[in-house]
């Protein structure tokens, strides 16, 4: 559509788990990260944000199947990729960092030797050339004596060399686009602030896109300027960063960001009850039993997706 | 044991505590760190405690000191007033019952293979006053109390949401009657929008029976919702100490602020100072006979005398106390 999209998620659906019973984890789910921006989904576990990450780079665990819409990467619609052409995209074009970094290294092999792998399979060239790169990659992301810590094994790298490691991994190839599931959960604050500072000014200098996920908004507002609010599988709410913050308009968006910033006093503001189970799509509104504004025809109705001021979207009946 | 008594007794108390572990570094080297140094405070009816600070910064260790687990190489933990190690037969028995503990992961901190009702019933083992049909009623109770259903008792833990689980932890730590409990990041593997449940759980029930608390917690809006009294801990050392509102209004303290920096508390602080401010790198082990100031590497304000100088936990406000000679000197 917009010479700005680099990626346009349209529709989007997917399923997990048991043919018989699947889940509904993602359910028409659609946003548009611009070229160069920073893009945040928050949501809870459950709320179908990292289905949604994986299914962009078609990475769902083996029961996931893609039911339906589009990814459209630079016009291309990255469900219709032939596999060999995705696996060239996928760490090139656009890259992937997880939570639990430690866990997605190699126990076996020494870290550096893994991320000249990465440079090695998309770019060619002499694993001493790809070495080499490696090495820098590490310095630049601030692992002091990066030559000798190349050659150690993920079991000596902290947590917070771990994600950088994998930062480095992620970025060799320079892609177009970076998405991080969760890159701070687990790391000690003082590490997170500086994780999040890393991952900002690459991407930065690199004008590098950031799909950035987390439950927390806090890590959110440190690195973006949009948001993509999600809830049972769907987009409740999305927009500028600042501009939702400030005028939050779904009640689910609303209840969220009271749990992290309580008004009043010291009890802490909560949503009650629990998220519903999706083995079945609900037929109106997902946060019907939970809403404090619900309506009757909230439970009938599914919500449409409204533009309430400029880029700034929301699911709800009560717009 | 009234609440807003000025003079109430501590129930327990942490004085000059100190551990050290010997860690082996390599085959042939050892070293001893020392995760625990000095620290001191006390815990009284109605009030919460809380510990933060980072991993490695010794918290885990207090608490294991304070629950008896670990004794301390110098120092002492004292419950209602006596040493803890003075402590035998019926009094030992008594802090036992009086001393509980709710674990950070609700998942993993229940037996898979237990329902609810008997994960409940074995709690009540210190209960001997009661006999097998009153800790039925009891368990019951328990859950009606977490505002669970008592037919919850039937369930295992596999059946029941994060926040409901972490329920049946705090009846858990209820159960045998405690007037202290540790709380050991409760609320750190629960979804933002179920955490204000258990928050306010610990609050009400502090509020009917008195309840102490020591809360370990990396989540500041955590420690401002319950906390009363906080120490920032680092490599073992309280850095600065206070009351909650007070600490977190005025961080006096560059690790502090850093901290604080770290959270949306930082980006709506009321003090616009401290939001920027990052240390650097990662906690690093301490050289052998090292006395500066612990966090001389990473601390963005580090000067020479940071290194040579022992630093003193010393008033900077009025019940405000800090471990910085910048910020007792006013030099920031």
């Amino acid at each position: 559509m917009s010479e700005q999209a680099l990626l346009q998620l349209r529709e989007l659906r997917a399923v997990v788990g048991p043919r018989e019973q699947p889940v509904h984890a993602v359910r028409g789910v659609s946003f548009t990260v611009r070229r160069g921006a920073r893009l945040g989904i928050i949501g809870e576990s459950g709320s179908g944000k990292s289905m949604t990450a994986l299914s962009i780079l078609r990475l769902l665990p083996p029961s996931g199947v893609i039911r339906g819409g589009k990814v459209l990467y630079d016009g291309r619609d990255l469900l219709r990729l032939p596999e060999p052409q995705m696996q060239r995209l996928r760490g090139r074009e656009i890259s992937l960092i997880f939570q639990n970094a430690a866990a997605a290294l190699n126990p076996l092999f020494p870290v550096g030797e893994q991320i000249a792998d990465v440079y090695r399979h998309h770019e060619g060239g002499s694993p001493r050339q790809a070495w080499e790169r490696a090495v820098a990659m590490l310095d630049a992301m601030g692992i002091p004596d990066a030559p000798r810590r190349a050659r150690a094994y993920p079991h000596q790298y902290s947590g917070g060399m771990a994600q950088r490691a994998m930062i480095a991994m992620a970025l060799i190839c320079s892609p177009r686009l970076l998405i991080a599931d969760e890159p701070t959960t687990g790391l000690d604050l003082t590490i997170q602030a500086q994780v999040l500072d890393l991952i900002q000014e690459q991407v930065q200098r690199s004008g590098t896109s950031l799909v950035l996920i987390s439950h927390d908004i806090a890590v959110i507002a440190e690195v973006c300027e949009e948001v993509v609010v999600m809830y049972a599988g769907e987009v409740v709410e999305s927009g500028p960063l600042a501009e939702v913050l400030r005028n939050p308009i779904n009640p689910y968006t609303r209840a969220l960001l009271d749990c992290f910033e309580p008004k009043e006093g010291r009890r802490l503001p909560y949503i009650a009850g629990r998220v519903p189970q999706l083995y079945q799509e609900p037929k109106g509104c997902a946060f019907f039993n939970r809403c404090p504004q619900a309506r009757e025809m909230c439970r009938e109705i599914h919500p449409p997706t409204v533009e309430v001021a400029p880029g700034h979207r929301v699911a709800c009946h009560v717009v | 044991m009234a609440c807003g008594e000025p003079n109430r007794l501590p129930i327990l108390e942490a004085r000059g505590l100190v551990k050290r572990f010997r860690v082996r570094q390599s085959l042939a080297r050892r070293t001893v760190v020392t995760a625990v140094n000095e620290v001191s405070f006390a815990v009284r009816p109605g009030e919460t405690v809380a510990l933060v600070g980072e991993s490695g910064c010794g918290k885990t260790t207090v608490g294991k000191l304070v629950l008896g687990f670990l004794p301390p190489d110098s120092g002492q933990v004292h419950f209602r007033g006596k040493p803890l190690t003075s402590l035998a037969g019926e009094e030992r028995l008594a802090y036992r019952r009086a001393v509980q503990m709710v674990f950070q992961n609700p998942l993993a901190s229940f037996n898979p293979m237990m329902s609810i009702g008997a994960a409940l019933l074995d709690a009540l083992r210190l209960r001997s006053d009661l006999s097998r049909r009153e800790k039925e009623a009891e368990v019951a109770r328990l859950l009606q109390r977490v505002g669970l259903e008592p037919e919850m008792a039937m369930r295992y833990p596999s059946e029941m949401s994060g926040g409901q689980l972490q329920r049946v932890g705090v009846a858990r730590a209820l159960a045998p009657g405690p007037a202290f409990i540790f709380l050991d990041e409760p609320t750190s593997a629960l979804d933002m929008s179920v955490r204000g449940q258990v928050i306010n759980l610990l609050l009400e029930l502090q509020a009917d029976r008195g309840l102490a608390y020591l809360l370990v917690s990396h989540d500041l809006r955590v420690v401002r919702a319950m906390g009363h009294y906080m120490l920032v801990m680092y490599l073992g050392q309280v850095l600065e100490e206070g009351p909650v509102e007070e600490v977190l209004a005025h961080p006096l303290h560059p690790y502090t602020q850093s901290l604080l920096a770290a959270t949306l508390l930082g980006l709506l602080a009321q003090a616009p100072a401290a939001r920027r401010v990052r240390v650097r790198g990662e906690v690093l082990q301490l050289p052998a006979g090292y006395r500066g100031c612990n966090l001389y590497r990473r601390c963005p304000f580090v000067t020479e005398r940071c290194q040579q100088e022992p630093q003193v936990l010393a008033e900077a406000a009025p019940g405000h106390r800090v471990r910085c000679w910048r910020v007792l000197d006013g030099a920031c």
